[in-house]
């Protein structure tokens, strides 16, 4: 494959030699600005928010709609908390363990501050 | 163990099926060798490129929240007595920054962070970003932001060496929050409760200011999110300086 491209060069090998080391750094910066940045968000290491579609803030659902499939699950979700650190004094300060006696939590939440418009 | 290969031996101007074998199998190992230099250059631009970019956009952002706070006259609450509360701002845009995050402990990476409106993956990449929803700095509610752990110049690289009792700044253009960090915890990354406003009491109202950093862990595997929990000890205007915090780190 290379060998053949080598031989398609036009011109005598100090030619070729150029013409390959500018086309493999337009290869390069193709890759670094246009095809790397497209896949990235697709890559498993870069996340770092909670619920991957906040680019919308989730807007203020009324409570106690009709159970979906989210209910239960985040109910379920104390007991998928691996590890806690910290004072425990301030456990009732901001709610302890995930308010698994709260009842269901989730996206369900009451927003206090005006939604940007 | 010893593979033959058995090759015919031919005239120049007479290409054999062993000639076309080889060149077959010389091709694929081109094509492999290629794909390994692909995913070497993937790493190259994760571990590199993505914090060089970050650090300069990270640097127009910061000079760009700079020059807004000094083009515009800040509204100064009338000239209280020391501990005046520092006047609210407007809520930003989307995608604008709009305050600087400081955490002493780890201050190689958050000094003078800049916090930009939103948490799409462009905002992640100049700085921290602030969930939409939540509170703004200094308001009753939660102030909730997330940034990267690694890659895009890595902020929150060391969110694992922060303790308890951690204090983080937040500078707006009108005052100084001083927040205390009280608590950790590895959650889902559905668990979209901990940046309610009462983390983990859906229904109840807030009475205090609190802070929420958001971030991936493991550190290369995002599979989970790292949370630190933190409450307001503190707000004062800026024309009375910044905390003694601040000052001490000398940055």
């Amino acid at each position: 494959m290379y060998a053949w491209i080598w031989q398609k060069l036009p011109g005598a090998w100090p030619f070729k030699v150029l013409a390959s080391v500018v086309s493999a750094t337009a290869l390069v910066a193709l890759l670094f600005i246009v095809v790397f940045p497209a896949v990235e968000p697709n890559l498993p290491f870069n996340n770092v928010t909670i619920d991957e579609t906040t680019t919308t803030p989730p807007a203020p659902a009324p409570t106690g709609s009709p159970s979906k499939p989210a209910s239960p699950g985040t109910a379920a979700s104390s007991p998928t908390v691996i590890q806690e650190g910290g004072a425990p004094t301030v456990g009732d300060l901001i709610g302890g363990q995930g308010g698994s006696s709260e009842g269901p939590v989730g996206p369900v939440t009451i927003t206090p501050a005006p939604l940007p418009s | 163990m010893t593979v033959v290969i058995p090759v015919k031996v031919t005239g120049p101007n007479q290409p054999a099926r062993g000639d076309r074998t080889r060149r077959a199998i010389g091709v694929v190992g081109e094509i492999f060798i290629s794909l390994g230099v692909l995913l070497l250059l993937l790493c190259v631009y994760q571990l590199w490129w993505t914090n060089v970019e970050s650090a300069r956009a990270t640097e127009v952002v910061r000079s760009q929240i700079s020059n807004e706070w000094s083009s515009t006259p800040a509204v100064v609450p009338a000239a209280g007595p020391k501990g005046a509360k520092p006047a609210p701002i407007a809520r930003p845009a989307s995608g604008k920054g709009f305050a600087f995050l400081y955490i002493p402990r780890i201050d190689d990476k958050v000094w003078r962070l800049p916090v930009i409106q939103g948490t799409t993956l462009d905002v992640l990449a100049e700085g921290a970003g602030h969930y939409a929803s939540t509170a703004l700095p200094g308001q009753i509610g939660n102030f909730a932001v997330a940034a990267h752990r690694a890659t895009h110049n890595e902020p929150f690289r060391d969110i694992d060496a922060l303790k308890p009792g951690d204090k983080v700044y937040v500078e707006t253009k009108t005052g100084w929050y001083t927040y205390v960090l009280d608590r950790y915890k590895i959650v889902k990354p559905t668990d979209t409760w901990v940046i309610d406003p009462v983390p983990g009491k859906p229904n109840s109202t807030p009475t205090t200011a609190l802070i929420t950093l958001t971030t991936c862990n493991p550190r290369w595997a995002s599979y989970e999110r790292w949370i630190w929990w933190g409450h307001m000890t503190s707000a004062t205007v800026k024309a009375d300086g910044p905390p003694d915090g601040i000052k001490a780190n000398g940055n």
